[in-house]
């Protein structure tokens, strides 16, 4: 009997010697590890609009360039002529989500209102191939979708180079994350479009 | 005074050759496999891994005439868990990119069978002084392995080390290194090779 609460109080002390301090560290890096994600899509964002930032500060940026506006069918992130809200939109971003080859791929996308061309596209989550599918982050492949029309369908091409108007080339060897990517961008802007041009019409 | 000298001097050299965990004791292969395919990375499993050893050891020391012996298991679990997600916070707190790249891993610390190893068969019969240089010694031993082996994956699958260009245009990454078949080809090179050169003593 005696043998039994002592292993009971043995496991409840160091349980609770063990709860109590991971709730301290808890507490103290939890204000930071958000502050990290939030300053990740912070920093995507920017990158997507084409909006100069101070890696040290992108809150700044974001904080005066960016409205964020929620609709229907998800949220929308707009800059505006001189920052002014009431003067018109200069240029869209949103969020894409998607199933990748590994785990979620999701991706921002920013649009120049005015011909509704692409003017960026930042992966922001991806667990792809490292060295095939994950050089979707590489910037010579991101950026054959600037000024590719997002309303048009986007054709990721796998064999040879990319030929018609809105065709990029694909990744050598990660024909599977390429055309996911393909398919994400085609199929879930549509919504996005919709609301832009409900917002542009109200 | 020398002869302390010595003896804790072995203690720590121990780990490195003669009881090495990854290839004569081939533990924690896990681990190894999953994050050796950069240099950062492996850096960071590697400190993270000897701190959790190193801590878990001197607790489980310290608690060692306390510890009733049906639930030593339960108790260094519950030990080592603990300093597994301080490494986890302060990573994702300080260092995310490398947070982000390890993800898992960070937790799977946990898992690995040689801190429970050290726990069950140096600290919880040693004083904390020897536990501590078992444990340090023994950490050593596997980042040894960790670099050594991310040293030979790294530049030949991306090209880089520690994520500068190391070789040129001319080389083509060999992308199978970076992924598991070429940890899987590494991992068994070097084991034949260290144990060709160190060689168990009968």
């Amino acid at each position: 009997m005696k043998e039994r609460l002592m292993i009971a109080a043995v496991l409840l002390l160091v349980s609770i010697a063990s709860a109590l301090s991971l709730a301290a560290i808890n507490n103290v890096s939890f204000p930071v590890i958000q502050r990290n994600q939030e300053r990740q899509f912070k920093v995507a964002l920017l990158k997507a609009l084409e909006i100069p930032f101070d890696s040290e500060m992108p809150e700044k940026a974001y904080n005066i360039q960016i409205e964020e506006k929620s609709t229907e069918e998800g949220t929308l992130y707009l800059t505006h002529e001189d920052n002014q809200k009431d003067l018109p939109v200069t240029g869209v971003a949103f969020m894409l989500k998607g199933a990748g080859f590994w785990g979620p791929l999701s991706l921002i996308v920013g649009l120049d209102p005015a011909d509704m061309s692409i003017r960026g596209l930042e992966i922001f989550e991806q667990e792809e191939t490292p060295g095939l599918g994950a050089r979707i982050e590489e910037k010579a492949f991101r950026d054959q979708f600037k000024g590719k029309q997002i309303e048009k369908k986007i054709i990721v091409q796998i064999k040879g180079a990319a030929t018609g108007p809105n065709d990029v080339s694909a990744i050598t060897g990660a024909t599977i994350t390429s055309k996911t990517l393909e398919k994400i961008i085609n199929e879930t802007s549509r919504p996005y479009i919709e609301a832009m041009r409900s917002l542009n019409n109200g | 005074m020398a002869e302390a000298t010595e003896k804790g001097f072995r203690l720590l050299t121990r780990g490195l050759i003669k009881d090495n965990p990854t290839f004569r004791m081939v533990l924690g292969i896990c681990s190894t496999l999953a994050v050796s395919n950069r240099m950062t990375n492996s850096l960071a499993m590697s400190l993270g891994t000897t701190f959790v050893i190193v801590s878990s050891s001197l607790s489980v020391s310290l608690l060692r005439n306390y510890i009733p012996k049906r639930v030593r298991m339960a108790v260094y679990t519950v030990i080592i868990a603990t300093f597994v997600v301080c490494v986890d916070l302060y990573l994702k707190a300080f260092y995310p990119l490398i947070s982000k790249q390890i993800g898992p891993y960070v937790g799977l610390i946990i898992t690995n069978c040689i801190i429970m190893g050290r726990c069950e068969s140096f600290a919880s019969g040693n004083k904390p002084g020897p536990s501590i240089l078992d444990g340090l010694g023994v950490g050593m031993g596997y980042s040894f392995s960790l670099i050594l082996i991310s040293a030979i994956r790294e530049p030949l699958g991306f090209g880089t080390m520690m994520g500068y260009q190391v070789l040129g245009s001319w080389w083509t990454p060999w992308i199978l290194m970076v992924m598991p078949p070429g940890a899987f080809l590494v991992l068994g090179l070097y084991i034949w090779v260290l144990r060709t050169i160190y060689p168990e003593k009968k």
